[in-house]
Formats: C-alpha cells, sequence, structure tokens
C-alpha cells in the first residue's frame, strides 16, 4: 500500500491508497499516529482510495481515534466508500469518527 | 476499635451491683454492735472481775478484736472506692479540658467492678466516636473524588490545552489536550516546574505576574511550537488568575490557532494578489481608453487596436471576477454545473483567437493539434472554457520569451483530451503536486516574478472533476509543463 502525505494550510491531509488490512495496516497505524503527533491532531485522513479494510485495519482507525479522543480531538475521516461505511456501521465504530464528504470540508471544520 | 458492648455485660451489672455495698453493710451491720459489746464488756470489766466472770472478760476481748477487724474490712472497702472515684474523677477532668484521646480516659491503675464498668463505657463511647468520624471521612472522601474524576474528565475532553500552575509555578493539573501540546506524558508534566517546560519568557514572565498578583487580569501569547520536523503550530496562551484568596493559582488556555493563522495569511495573500489580477486590467484599459480619446477621427487603425486591447483586458477582468465568484461558490458548496452542449471546435477557436496575439507578442510559436472533427461535449460552456484559458495562459506566463507552445486535442475512450506543452521554466518535482492547491505560488523566484492569484488551477481541476474529468501535471524543471485535461463526453456531472 502507498501512503501519501500532504497539506492543506495548516492541516495535514494522509491518503492511503490501496486495502487497510494485516501487515499494511500496521504500517499505516504507526505512520497515522506519527501524523498524529507531528500534527498535533491537525489530521484529516482521506480514505477514498482504500476500496476495504479487515479487523487490523478497523483496529488501527480506532487506536488513533481514542488517541485523538484523550486529547479532546476526533479522528475525521472523508470519502469514505459504501464498503467502509457499511463496515462502521456494522462494527459500531461508525461513530468514533467524525466523517466528511470530501477533503475541503473536512479542513474546513479546523476553521 | 474499643470492645463492642454484649448485651449479656451491660444486663448483668443491675443485680452484681449491690454486692460491695452489701459488704460494706453487713461490715458495719456486724462491727458495730460487735465493737458495743466489747467496749460494754470493758467498762463492765471490774465489776465482773470481781464477781467472778472472767468469760465476760474473754468475750469482750474476742468481740474487741471482732469489731476492729470488722472495722479495717469497712475502712479499706471506703478507701478503695475513694481510690476509684478519684482516679475516675481525675479522667471526667481530663475530658472536661478537651483530652482529645479517649482511650486515655480508661482507669487502668486499678481493677474492680467500677473500673471496669467505667473503662467498657469509655471504650464504647470512643467506637462510637470513630465509626462517626470514620463515616464523615468516607463521605466526603466520596463526594470528594467524585468531583476529580468528573473534572478530569470534562477537561480531558476539551480540545484546549488546559494547565492550572500552582503557587510555586509547579503544574498543578494538566488535561489531555496540553499534554498534546507540551509534548510530554501526563506523568512527566504534573509537578513539574513550569519554567523547565518553555522557555518562551513572555509565557513566563504573564504566569509569574498573576501568581505574585501584580497582574489580576491575565493576558494571552502566542507561541510557536514544532512539534514534528517541518510541522509548526502557533498556539494561543491565555493566562488567568485562579483560585481563593490563599493561594493564587494561575489558568494556562492553550488554544491551537496554527489553521486560523494559515487561512489569515491565505486570505491576506490571495486578496493582495486578486487586486492586483484586477488592478492591471484596469490601467492598461485606462491608458488605451485615454489614447482613444486622444486619437484623431482619420486614425481608424489606430483606433481599432486600442479598441482590441480593451476588449481582450475587459475579457480578462471578466474572467478573473468569474474566478474569484467560483472559487467562493465551491467553497460553499454550491457550485452549479450546467449541461450544455459545448462545442470544442468553438472553444478552442475561440482560445486560439484571442491567445494568438498575445503569444506573438511574446514572440512564442503557438501551435493547435486538431484532429479533423471534435466531438460535442456535455457540460459547462463557462467553466470548460475558465479551465482552458487557465491552462494556456499559464503555459503563456510562464514560458519565457520565444518559446515553443502546444496544444494537442484528441478523443481517446469516450472522452476529450487536451494537452497543453510548453517550454518553460518547468516545476520542481516537490511542486507538483502543489500548484494545485488553492493560493499556492512556487518558491520558484521565475514563477514569483509572474502575478497570479494562485487561484487559476485548483479552480479549473475541480470544476473538470466536477464534470467526471482531471487535469493532471508533468513537468521537468527548466524544460517545460504538459497539462493534460480530460473531459468525458457524456459528462457524469458529479454536482448535477
Amino acid at each position: 500500500m502507498r501512503i501519501e502525505n500532504h497539506k492543506v494550510g495548516a492541516v495535514t491531509v494522509v491518503e492511503p491508497h490501496g486495502p487497510v488490512v494485516q501487515d499494511d495496516a500496521e504500517v499505516f497505524g504507526s505512520r497515522l499516529l506519527a501524523t498524529v503527533r507531528d500534527s498535533m491532531g491537525r489530521l484529516v485522513v482521506d480514505v477514498s482510495g482504500v476500496p476495504y479494510v479487515d479487523s487490523a485495519g478497523l483496529e488501527v482507525l480506532a487506536d488513533a481515534a481514542t488517541q485523538l479522543q484523550s486529547t479532546g480531538q476526533s479522528l475525521r475521516l472523508c470519502g469514505a466508500n459504501e464498503t467502509l461505511r457499511t463496515v462502521f456501521d456494522l462494527t459500531e465504530l461508525g461513530t468514533k469518527f467524525d466523517h466528511y464528504q470530501d477533503v475541503n470540508t473536512a479542513v474546513r471544520s479546523f476553521l | 476499635m474499643g470492645p463492642t458492648s454484649s448485651p449479656t455485660t451491660s444486663a448483668d451489672p443491675t443485680p452484681a451491683r449491690p454486692a460491695p455495698n452489701l459488704r460494706v453493710v453487713v461490715a458495719a451491720a456486724l462491727g458495730l454492735p460487735v465493737l458495743a459489746l466489747a467496749f460494754a464488756g470493758l467498762v463492765l470489766w471490774p465489776s465482773t472481775a470481781e464477781a467472778g466472770f472472767p468469760g465476760v472478760t474473754i468475750i469482750a476481748a474476742a468481740a474487741l478484736v471482732l469489731g476492729a477487724a470488722a472495722q479495717a474490712v469497712l475502712l479499706r472497702q471506703v478507701f478503695r472506692h475513694l481510690a476509684t472515684l478519684t482516679l475516675i474523677g481525675e479522667a471526667v477532668e481530663a475530658h472536661g479540658q478537651n483530652e482529645p484521646d479517649l482511650p486515655n480516659l480508661r482507669v487502668t491503675a486499678l481493677t474492680n467492678r467500677t473500673t471496669r464498668a467505667w473503662n467498657q463505657i469509655v471504650d464504647e463511647l470512643a467506637a462510637a466516636h470513630d465509626q462517626a468520624l470514620s463515616d464523615q471521612t468516607q463521605q466526603a472522601l466520596n463526594a470528594a473524588t467524585l468531583g476529580t474524576a468528573e473534572r478530569d474528565g470534562t477537561l480531558d475532553a476539551l480540545p484546549h490545552g488546559v494547565v492550572i500552575v500552582d503557587p510555586e509555578g509547579s503544574l498543578h493539573t494538566v488535561n489531555g489536550a496540553a499534554c498534546r501540546m507540551l509534548m510530554r506524558s501526563r506523568e512527566r508534566l504534573t509537578g513539574a516546574p513550569l519554567n523547565k517546560l518553555t522557555d518562551h519568557s513572555d509565557l513566563l514572565a504573564l504566569v509569574e505576574k498573576v501568581l505574585n498578583r501584580t497582574d489580576v487580569r491575565g493576558g494571552s501569547v502566542e507561541l510557536v511550537l514544532s512539534p514534528g520536523e517541518e510541522a509548526e503550530a502557533v498556539v494561543r496562551a491565555t493566562v488567568r488568575p485562579l483560585g481563593q484568596n490563599s493561594a493564587q493559582h494561575a489558568l494556562i488556555v492553550f488554544e491551537d490557532v496554527t489553521q486560523q493563522r494559515t487561512a489569515d495569511r491565505s486570505r491576506n495573500l490571495f486578496v493582495a494578489q486578486a487586486t492586483h489580477e484586477l488592478r492591471t486590467p484596469l490601467t492598461n484599459i485606462g491608458l488605451y481608453l485615454e489614447r482613444v480619446i486622444d486619437l484623431k477621427d482619420e486614425d481608424t487603425a489606430d483606433r481599432a487596436e486600442c479598441l482590441n486591447v480593451i476588449n481582450s483586458e475587459v475579457l480578462r477582468l471578466g474572467r478573473v471576477v468569474e474566478e474569484v465568484l467560483s472559487v467562493s461558490e465551491i467553497e460553499a458548496g454550491s457550485l452549479q454545473v450546467r449541461r450544455d452542449d459545448v462545442r470544442m471546435e468553438e472553444l478552442i477557436a475561440r482560445l486560439e483567437e484571442e491567445y494568438g496575439p498575445q503569444a506573438e507578442k511574446q514572440k512564442h510559436t503557438l501551435t493547435f493539434d486538431l484532429p479533423p472533427k471534435l466531438p460535442v461535449v456535455q457540460g459547462d460552456r463557462d467553466k470548460v472554457a475558465l479551465a482552458l484559458h487557465n491552462l494556456l495562459g499559464n503555459a503563456i506566463k510562464y514560458t519565457p520569451a520565444g518559446g515553443v507552445i502546444r496544444v494537442a486535442v484528441q478523443e481517446i475512450e469516450g472522452a476529450v483530451e487536451v494537452a497543453v506543452t510548453d517550454s518553460g521554466i518547468g516545476i520542481a518535482e516537490h511542486d507538483l503536486a502543489k500548484v494545485f492547491e488553492k493560493f499556492y505560488r512556487s518558491e520558484d523566484q521565475r514563477a514569483r516574478a509572474v502575478t497570479g492569484s494562485g487561484l487559476g488551477l485548483a479552480l479549473a481541476r475541480e470544476v473538470i472533476r466536477l464534470h467526471g474529468g482531471d487535469i493532471t501535471a508533468e513537468s521537468i524543471l527548466n524544460e517545460g509543463s504538459t497539462f493534460t485535461l480530460r473531459l468525458p463526453v457524456h459528462a457524469q456531472a458529479a454536482a448535477a
């Protein structure tokens, strides 16, 4: 999987490309937590390039969300496809994240 | 705690209690008549002795001894009671003088029924007292613990960092967001002196002033933190006095204002650049108008040229205004894409017409590479034209005089592809992804020399994406760039 980071204003957008599963989830998780730290929580995860996730991927997202919640913030996801949304709903993890339609809206939510 | 009172011990003393009195009564009842008898015997001694009753003498002597013994028993009982009462009296007096420790009131010097009963009373009292005290403490503790948990939970749920500094200048309370901003764990922060955590002198001075009450209002300062290697964060710290009159604490609230600052900067930059973009065509229009006014009637060729310039500048001005409006519409999410039939041939022809003279002026070679027939695309004519204008306009702007610009149009797999290739300054690789960001201007000095709002490409791509197409960029620094616009013929307009 390919993970791209870019900045929109002061917000870091993390763009994973490809399914977040197994070993990839671990790599993505450590990248995500490093970004959470470096950006002081000012980040958006653009999951529009993620077709599906497995339990490891979900765990990574939930971990990041928990960490952000402990500092009064939330994990902002954008561009989740139908599959991801269904998975979030079924696992009841959906409430742990903030969902946005696209990157711009998510970034603007920091203003 | 003290011994608990059982029902048997508390019920028993009632019948047992008269016992010592009985002994005193018996000793007195027996002793007194016997003594009286002995005295009577002694008084009668001479007469009885003479009468030859030695038995009386013996009886009197025996009665004397018995009476004395009975009196001794009586006295001993009385003294013992007296001692007990003295001890108890002392204890009661000590209690009266606020002796705090109830068990100290126990009488241990003597052991008899009375002292045992007294000790039992003291023990029961001490136990009841302890129980009441521990209940009270537990209740207070419960209330306090509940309050702390709720307070900490509330503080941690806040997105702003909250730090309470105690009168000694050490951190008393730190919430989760403050840990994130100070980049240390809560364990390391709590109790640590503030001046070890930050070397920001303004903040330290402000906190000190609040703590020693020279500043009763507080204030705020802005700090620049760098949580990551390249990351930078602007944090506003607001200091306020906190607490009762006894011990002055300072409350610091940290707010992350990086995004607001960045937005402000972009906005200011945009206003400056947009103003410039608007002013340039206006100035040209003004100049050429003056010239037209001064022209004599017969200078028809000159007049035509001036009017042409004015016309193209008006078009340019219109496009700038359109751009700004479109951006704000996109920002507000209200951009509507109409579905006209867009004749690509017409569009390209208009493009050629408008940019031909401009390219000629800068000695560029502008070529159009068109297939014999171009499709009619479904989309918003003005928006597609805007995007094409942007690409070609950029190519001309960012190519030094005498360059080669080529516009190649072809139809591939149900889409029209317009590739604009220039031989300009090119874009460095790290800039390439960013050229589509709003307000982004390259660090390249040559690019900076050209004016622009930093909106054009962002807008062009946004608009084409709304049509279901895309714009991609390829470039080699110093050699030139190719921007490719791909537009589906039957657009599934995303915004429709």
